[in-house]
């Protein structure tokens, strides 16, 4: 038994021994069988699918060179399309949905090798902070059933940390892939605004939702962003810059680059084990031959009604489309079209879609239009104006990801604003666009503590160079939850 | 800040939503709570400042504009609740 392979391995395992893929896939099913009854990580397990592409793998010339994720299993947030395989987002409206093409995203992940394995489970929409709000379910974070798996990527981050996958690809409008990343131990990365194709992102806020890859370790993150990085045609904001070695900055150390601590995030309502495990992981850097020094973001408390205010906006805007005509739920009240439209909707938004498309359309609406919405757009460019003072001044900003472990499950369901108020730490980075991660570093109440990087637009390798560095001297880098043997990882 | 009954009505015709009852009065307690809380960044002046409406970015160019296969209309018609031949079927509008 050896659950410890990551994707290089795993890969590299497949060079002249392609014979083993299907029957290690079929030992994966399994184990996802019987984990999902304690997790509800996924929301469609796609055992045809992958076996299909596994099985083809293993007819191919056994000398091939493999190709980058050859063989390699990943899941994919439900928020992503997936040509074939229903995606819901979670939601009541889009329930049976079966997409007619594909997301860039996956086609580039299937065209490098990887299996898709399913989609997971999320918060509606990617509206939360908990993975609580699915048609579905509550997801369940593996180090402690009784806690949440954070959200919106929450069946994301389980599906990574429980073995069931080697990677993920979750979506981060404001948190929502560093978010459950840090409360369950495992390496979360969003993106710069258009590095990584929104092509079958299902639309939440446009102008702050980008896609990246949730995985066991910093390098396997580099791997997975190495192959979806990139222009593609068919999203106009995907940047036209080279994409750098990814791999190779993971192992290129810290030495002459410069910290920033903001403290603005050290000084905000935080778990006592949580600010010890963080400062941990600051020494971490420190030792491996970082300087960290103090630095003002003097708007960051203005951005959590800036996010929410434009967010809310902006998904009013987008989820106008659900109407019940083309795809997903109708009612089937026999009114008029107004009334089909209004039962449709309120039939198949969940309690916390519908409180946000409302919150959206009133800051949107004649009369309000001035003090909300255009008046966030306005805060927006100051705290985009603090980072890039900031960064003149220093490489990488370091903080907690959040301020608290993962929470009781229901214990802020009825508090939309309490649990707004989590995403202090993380929503500013999508506000400005920036590239930020979320790795491990260190416990808290037995539960995972994640540390967050941030670096200006399109500096990933920073992070990565970071983010090795520190999990290079992280003792507890191998600890996972105490869940049965993933047998499927093993070389026999 | 306050938020009537009214607002909440009006808001949701807009958002083609309904809310009646329980739901209505749910909304108007947390929207207030939370409109408050955006009301906050009244406390900054924004004075001359520029409406951010997407982080900057090295966007690329938009594709040429020339004609590609489109999806598989069986595809794309198998996912509506209602549809005769190639067309999606509605209410009755006029």
């Amino acid at each position: 038994m050896n659950n410890t392979l990551n994707i290089r391995e795993l890969v590299e395992g497949q060079r002249g021994n392609r014979g083993e893929i299907l029957s290690r896939l079929g030992r994966l099913f399994q184990e996802v069988r019987v984990l999902e009854p304690q997790l509800n990580a996924f929301l469609t397990v796609t055992e045809e699918e992958g076996s299909a592409i596994a099985q083809s793998l293993q007819e191919q010339d056994p000398q091939k060179e493999p190709m980058p994720l050859e063989g390699v299993p990943f899941s994919v947030k439900d928020q992503i399309i997936t040509q074939g395989v229903e995606t819901t987002c979670g939601s009541e409206i889009l329930r049976g949905f079966v997409p007619p093409f594909q997301s860039t995203v996956v086609q580039r992940l299937l065209g490098a090798g990887a299996v898709l394995v399913g989609k997971t489970n999320q918060d509606e929409f990617g509206m939360g902070s908990a993975s609580e709000t699915s048609f579905q379910g509550t997801v369940k974070n593996p180090w402690n059933p009784d806690r949440v798996a954070g959200g919106s990527s929450g069946g994301s981050a389980v599906s990574v940390a429980s073995g069931m996958v080697s990677f993920s690809i979750g979506t981060d409008t404001g948190g929502s892939i560093r978010q459950p990343a840090s409360f369950t131990g495992t390496v979360g990365l969003k993106p710069t605004y258009g590095r990584v194709s929104r092509y079958g992102a299902i639309a939440y806020a446009s102008s702050m939702d980008q896609m990246g890859p949730m995985t066991r370790n910093v390098e396997d993150a580099a791997r997975v962003l190495q192959v979806i990085a990139g222009h593609d045609p068919m999203d106009a904001t995907s940047s036209t810059k080279p994409v750098p070695d990814y791999v190779s900055a993971v192992s290129k150390g810290v030495k002459g680059l410069k910290f920033g601590l903001p403290k603005e995030y050290m000084d905000c309502s935080m778990d006592a084990g949580v600010r010890t495990a963080v400062e941990a992981g600051i020494q971490r850097i420190k030792d491996a031959g970082g300087e960290v020094v103090p630095v003002d973001l003097p708007h960051t408390e203005f951005a959590i009604p800036t996010y929410y205010i434009l967010a809310s906006a902006e998904a009013s805007s987008n989820l106008a489309r659900y109407d019940g005509v083309r795809y997903g739920h109708r009612s089937s009240g026999d009114g008029s079209l107004e009334d089909m439209y209004q039962d449709t909707r309120t039939e198949g938004f969940g309690a916390e879609v519908q409180r946000r498309i409302m919150l959206g359309t009133f800051c949107l609406s004649s009369g309000y239009v001035d003090a909300f919405y255009v008046k966030a757009q306005q805060v927006r460019t100051l705290i985009i104006e603090d980072f890039k003072r900031v960064f003149d001044q220093v490489d990488v900003l370091v903080s907690p990801t959040v301020p608290v472990v993962a929470w009781e499950h229901g214990a802020m369901a009825d508090d939309p604003l309490a649990m707004y108020q989590m995403d202090v730490l993380t929503t500013a980075c999508n506000l400005a666009g920036l590239p930020g991660i979320s790795v491990p570093c260190g416990f808290s109440e037995g539960l995972p503590v994640g540390l967050q990087l941030m670096a200006a637009p399109f500096q990933e390798e920073l992070l990565f160079a970071a983010a090795g560095a520190h999990e290079g001297r992280y003792e507890e880098r191998s600890r996972r939850p105490d869940l049965h043997t993933r047998e499927w990882m093993s070389e026999d | 800040m306050g938020v009537t009954r009214e607002d909440i009505e009006y808001t949701a015709r807009l958002a083609k939503l309904k809310v009646t009852g329980d739901s209505a009065d749910g909304l108007i307690d947390s929207m207030a709570e939370i409109l408050g809380y955006f009301e906050k960044l009244q406390e900054l002046s924004t004075e001359n400042v520029t409406p951010t409406t997407h982080p900057e970015t090295n966007w690329g160019s938009v594709r040429s504009d020339e004609p590609s296969a489109p999806l598989e209309l069986e595809d794309v018609m198998k996912n509506a609740p209602e549809s005769s031949e190639e067309h999606f079927v509605v209410p009755r509008v006029l």
